[in-house]
C-alpha cells in the first residue's frame, strides 16, 4: 500500500518542479513588495500530511513556529492545514481539499509554504501552481530514502530525516549483548509502513545473528499480548502503529505506551516523540530538530536567498537517547551505553525528590544529636563537678579535722600520757614489789589488772583519734546521734577541763539518722570548740556549753550547741557560714563553712543565732530514718 | 630532829595515775597520802605536815599553779614536784620561779621521780631544821626581860657597854650583868653567836628597839 502511494507522488513531484521553475521569479518578488508596503505580516502556511494532533505534527509545527517567530523582526502570521492522509485515503477528497484551500486563501497570498511529511509535499507539488504560484516551499519530516532520487521544482527545498534502525539495533545489542531475537512491532498505516520498511532493510544485516519476528499484521491487543509473553532477553523494536490490522486508529506513541507497559522485554524506538512513552531507548530521529532546521531554511528563503540555490539538506544524525527508568526496569547496565548517549528521565533519587525534607530531617536529627550530646556532656560534667566537690569537701573536712587536732594536741597528749604514766608507775612499783619478802601477790595482781585497763584506755584514745583524723572513705550508716554526741563530748572532756568549761547535755530520744559518723562528729566538735573559743573572756566559773538533741517537727533530728560567750556580731550573722570569714586571729574561717557543707550534704540545715541573754546557739537538723534521701547514697557522699 | 616521818602527797585527778604513783612510792618506802584534787588537799589541812607534794599540773577545777599559790600562804616550806603530761616550757618556768623544786614530764621514770622526791624531802628537812632552830631562838628570846631585850638589841648593834648604860640610863655594871644574862638565856657562847641568833630572829620578825 505504501508503495502504491509512493510512486504516483513521485510523478507529481516532478511535474510540480517544472512549474515551480517557471514561477520562481514572481515568487521571489513577493517578500520585497510586502516590505515596501510598511511591514505587513509574513504569511506562513504549514501544511501537515497527517492529523494536527499527531505528536509528530505538533512537535514539528511548534518547532517551526518558534524558530520562525524568533528569527525575523517581522510579524509572522501562521496558517496550518492538515491533510490527515495518514488515516484517510487522500485521493477521495484531494480535489475538494485543493478547492477549499484556494477559496480559503484567495486573498491571502502566502510568503512561504512549509510542507510537513511526504503526503504534504506530494500535495504541494501537485497543487502549487494553482494555489501558491511562485511561492517558495520548504519541506521537512521527509524520509531521506523517500526524497532520494527525486528532483524538485525550483523554489522547493527542505530538510530530510532518516530513521536509524541499524543504530537502534546496535544500541539494543550493546544493552542486551545476549539477545538473539528481535520482535518488530508495526501497524498498517502509511507512516507505519514506511517505518517498517526501514526496519526490514536494516534487519537484513542481522540475518543469522538475530531471529526476527514480525508483528505487523495484528491488532494492537494481539501485539500487546504477544510482547507480554516474550522471553526477557528479546529486543522489541517498535516502529509505529497508527492503524492496526483491525483498522483501529491510534496515536502511535499512545499505542506504544500500553504495549511497552505490557512488554517483558525492552522496547526500542526510532523517533524522539516516543521518548518517555515506554521505549528503553534508541538512536532517535529528532522531529523537533527537524522542524527547527526547516524553519532555518525558510528564514533564509524569506531573507532573499533563492530556494533553488539551497540544496535539499541531508538528515541530521540520529541521537542516542535512553530512558533510565526503563534501564532500571529491565536491569540494564547504563555503563554499556556508547559514549555521548543521553540518559533521560533519570528518576530523581530520594535525595533529589526530597532534598529539603531530608536536609531538614538530617538537620533535626543532627540538632537532636547535638542536644543529646550536650546534655550528656553536661550531665557528665555535673557529675564530675559533684564528685570533685565531694572529694574537695572530704579533703577540706580532713584538713579541718587535722587543724582541730592541732588545737587539741595538749588535751590529747594528756589523755594518752595519763594511762601511759600509770602503766609505767605500776610496772615500776611491781618491780620493787618483786624484791619484797613475802611477795605481795594480791597487790601485783591488782597492778597487772590496772596496767591492762590503762593500756586499753590509751589504745581507745588512739583508736578514737585515728578514726577522727585518718583519711577515710565516707561511709553512710545508721547512727544514734546521742551516742555520737556523747563520744565527741568524751573526746573534748580534757580540753574542756583545761579551759574550765562545763559541758552540759540535754539529750532527747532520737530516731536513727543516716550519715557519716566521722563527718557528723566533726560538725559537733567544731561547734563545741567554737563555743569554747567564744567564752575565752567569760569568767571561768560561768563557762558552760550545752548540747541539746531533740526530734524536729518533720521527724528528723535537731541538735543545738549553746554557749554563754560573746555571741555573734549582728553583721557577721549573714556570712557566718561562708568560707574564710573568721573572727579568730588564727582561724582560717573554714570550720563553719565545712560544717555547713557536711550538714547540707546530709540533707540537713544549719543556722546560728544569738541567745536572748548571752552567747550563741548553733542548730543543725538532719533528716530522720535509716534511708538516705534521693541522691544521697553512700557513693554519692564524699 | 624530826619526830614525824615525812609524807609524800600525791595530788592527781586521774585515779589510775594516782593509784599507780601511790603504789610505786609506797613500794619505794615512802609514806604516801593521795588526794584527788588540790581543793581536797588544802581542805584537809594536810599542808601543815612535813614531806613534799607530787602535783599534776594540768588538773580539772584547780590547776597545779593555783595550788602552788595557795600553798605559799599556808606552808611555804612544803616542796612541790610538778608532773605534767605536756612539757610546756612557759608553765615550767613559772612553776620553778614560784618555788617548785622539780618539774617532771609524764610518764616519769621511777629513778627520776624518786630522786626528785629525795631531793624535795631533803629540802623539807633543811627547811624543817631551820624552822626548829628559829622556834628555839624565839622561845629563848621570849624568856628575856624587857630590860635584857633593850641591852640585847644594843649589844648586837655593836654598842659598847658605856654607851648602852648612857642610853638606857643604867650603871655600866648593871649593863654588864644584863649582857651576861642575855648571853646565858640565848645560850650564845660568843658575841658572834648572839649576833647570828639576832639575825635569824630579825629575819623572822623585826626586832624592835623599844
Amino acid at each position: 500500500m505504501g508503495k502504491i502511494h509512493r510512486f504516483p507522488s513521485r510523478v507529481f513531484a516532478l511535474q510540480l518542479a517544472r512549474f515551480c521553475v517557471v514561477l520562481l521569479v514572481g515568487g521571489l518578488s513577493l517578500p520585497f513588495a510586502a516590505t515596501a508596503e510598511g511591514s505587513p505580516p509574513l504569511r506562513v502556511l504549514i501544511l501537515l500530511g497527517s492529523d494536527y494532533t499527531l505528536p509528530a505534527s505538533v512537535v514539528e509545527s511548534n518547532a517551526i513556529r518558534a524558530t520562525l517567530a524568533a528569527g525575523t523582526p517581522r510579524r509572522v502570521e501562521f496558517f496550518t492545514e492538515a491533510l490527515d492522509a495518514n488515516r484517510m485515503p487522500l485521493a477521495a477528497y484531494e480535489a475538494d481539499f485543493a478547492r477549499f484551500m484556494q477559496q480559503k486563501y484567495r486573498d491571502r497570498p502566502m510568503d512561504i509554504v512549509i510542507a510537513v511529511q511526504p503526503a504534504a509535499l506530494d500535495f504541494t507539488e501537485r497543487h502549487r501552481a494553482a494555489l501558491w504560484p511562485g511561492t517558495p516551499v520548504v519541506f521537512c519530516a521527509m524520509p531521506a530514502d523517500w526524497v532520494r532520487g527525486r528532483t524538485f521544482a525550483a523554489g522547493i527545498t527542505g530538510v530530510t530525516a532518516t530513521l536509524d534502525p541499524v543504530g537502534t539495533l546496535e544500541l539494543a545489542l550493546r544493552l542486551q549483548p545476549g539477545a538473539r531475537q528481535v520482535v518488530v512491532v508495526g501497524g498498517v498505516g502509511e507512516i507505519d509502513r514506511a517505518f517498517l520498511g526501514a526496519a526490514r532493510l536494516a534487519l537484513r544485516r542481522y540475518q543469522g545473528r538475530l531471529q526476527t519476528i514480525w508483528l505487523d499484521h495484528h491488532t494492537l491487543e494481539q501485539m500487546t499480548a504477544a510482547v507480554s509473553q516474550l522471553p526477557t532477553n528479546t529486543i522489541v523494536l517498535y516502529t509505529a502503529v497508527s492503524r492496526d490490522a483491525a483498522g483501529q486508529v491510534f496515536v502511535p506513541r499512545q499505542a506504544l505506551a500500553g504495549l511497552a507497559r505490557a512488554s517483558k522485554s525492552p522496547v526500542y524506538g526510532m523517533i524522539d516523540t516516543y521518548s518517555g512513552y515506554g521505549i528503553t531507548g534508541g538512536k532517535l530521529q529528532s522531529l523537533e530538530a527537524d522542524g527547527r532546521r526547516a524553519a532555518g531554511l525558510a528564514l533564509r528563503v524569506l531573507g532573499g536567498e533563492a530556494a533553488a540555490a539551497i540544496p535539499v539538506q541531508p538528515p541530521a544524525p540520529s541521537e542516542c537517547r535512553v530512558d533510565s527508568r526503563e534501564l532500571r526496569r529491565f536491569g540494564l547496565n547504563e555503563r554499556l551505553l556508547p559514549a555521548g548517549c543521553a540518559v533521560e528521565f533519570r528518576q530523581p533519587g530520594l535525595w533529589e525528590q526530597h532534598r529539603w525534607k531530608i536536609i531538614f530531617a538530617l538537620l533535626a536529627i543532627a540538632l537532636q544529636g547535638v542536644v543529646i550530646a550536650a546534655l550528656l556532656v553536661q550531665r557528665r560534667l555535673r557529675r564530675n563537678a559533684e564528685l570533685a566537690a565531694r572529694q574537695q569537701l572530704a579533703e577540706l573536712a580532713h584538713a579541718a579535722r587535722l587543724a582541730t587536732a592541732g588545737e587539741l594536741t595538749a588535751a590529747i597528749a594528756h589523755e594518752i600520757n595519763q594511762p601511759l604514766s600509770a602503766i609505767l608507775s605500776n610496772a615500776e612499783a611491781a618491780e620493787l614489789m618483786l624484791a619484797a619478802e613475802p611477795l605481795p601477790l594480791d597487790e601485783v595482781r591488782h597492778i597487772l589488772a590496772d596496767i591492762r585497763s590503762d593500756d586499753l584506755r590509751a589504745s581507745e584514745v588512739i583508736r578514737h583519734l585515728r578514726s577522727l583524723l585518718g583519711k577515710h572513705a565516707p561511709e553512710m550508716e545508721s547512727l544514734d546521734l546521742n551516742a555520737l554526741a556523747a563520744d565527741v563530748l568524751g573526746l573534748l572532756a580534757v580540753e574542756a577541763a583545761r579551759r574550765g568549761v562545763m559541758l552540759d547535755t540535754d539529750f532527747g530520744a532520737l530516731p536513727p539518722v543516716y550519715g557519716d559518723r566521722v563527718q557528723l562528729q566533726q560538725v559537733l566538735l567544731n561547734l563545741i570548740l567554737n563555743g569554747m573559743d567564744a567564752m575565752a573572756d567569760t569568767p571561768a566559773s560561768a563557762r558552760r556549753i550545752t548540747v541539746r538533741t531533740a526530734t524536729n517537727g518533720n521527724g528528723g533530728v535537731a541538735v543545738a550547741v549553746s554557749d554563754v560567750g560573746h555571741g555573734i556580731a549582728a553583721e557577721r550573722l549573714p556570712t557566718l557560714f561562708d568560707s574564710f570569714t573568721t573572727s579568730k586571729q588564727d582561724g582560717m574561717g573554714l570550720g563553719l563553712s565545712i560544717a555547713r557543707s557536711i550538714v547540707e550534704a546530709h540533707g540537713g540545715k544549719i543556722r546560728a543565732e544569738n541567745n536572748p541573754d548571752k552567747g550563741a546557739t548553733f542548730r543543725f537538723t538532719l533528716p530522720a530514718n535509716g534511708k538516705p534521701s534521693p541522691g544521697q547514697s553512700a557513693e554519692h557522699k564524699a | 630532829m624530826s619526830d614525824i616521818a615525812p609524807i609524800v602527797h600525791v595530788v592527781d585527778d586521774d585515779a589510775s595515775v594516782r593509784t599507780a604513783l601511790t603504789r610505786l612510792l609506797q613500794a619505794a618506802g615512802h609514806a604516801v597520802s593521795a588526794w584527788e584534787s588540790a581543793g581536797a588537799f588544802l581542805q584537809a589541812g594536810a599542808s601543815a605536815a612535813r614531806g613534799c607534794i607530787v602535783l599534776d599540773l594540768r588538773m580539772a577545777e584547780m590547776d597545779g599553779l593555783e595550788l602552788q599559790r595557795a600553798l605559799a600562804q599556808q606552808n611555804p616550806g612544803l616542796p612541790i614536784i610538778f608532773l605534767t603530761g605536756h612539757g610546756d616550757l612557759a608553765t615550767g618556768v613559772r612553776a620553778m620561779k614560784a618555788g617548785a623544786v622539780d618539774f617532771l614530764t609524764k610518764p616519769v621514770e621511777r629513778e627520776t621521780l624518786l630522786a626528785a622526791i629525795a631531793n624535795a624531802l631533803a629540802r623539807d628537812t633543811v627547811n624543817h631544821v631551820a624552822h626548829e632552830e628559829l622556834l628555839t631562838l624565839q622561845r629563848r628570846y621570849a624568856t628575856l626581860t624587857p630590860r635584857e631585850r633593850e641591852v640585847f638589841a644594843r649589844v648586837v648593834a655593836g654598842l659598847p657597854n658605856k654607851q648602852i648604860s648612857m642610853e638606857i640610863g643604867a650603871a655600866e655594871r648593871t649593863v654588864k650583868l644584863h649582857r651576861a644574862r642575855v648571853m646565858e638565856k640565848m645560850q650564845a657562847g660568843s658575841l658572834a653567836e648572839l649576833v647570828r641568833a639576832a639575825d635569824r630572829l630579825g629575819a623572822a620578825h623585826t626586832m624592835r628597839f623599844s
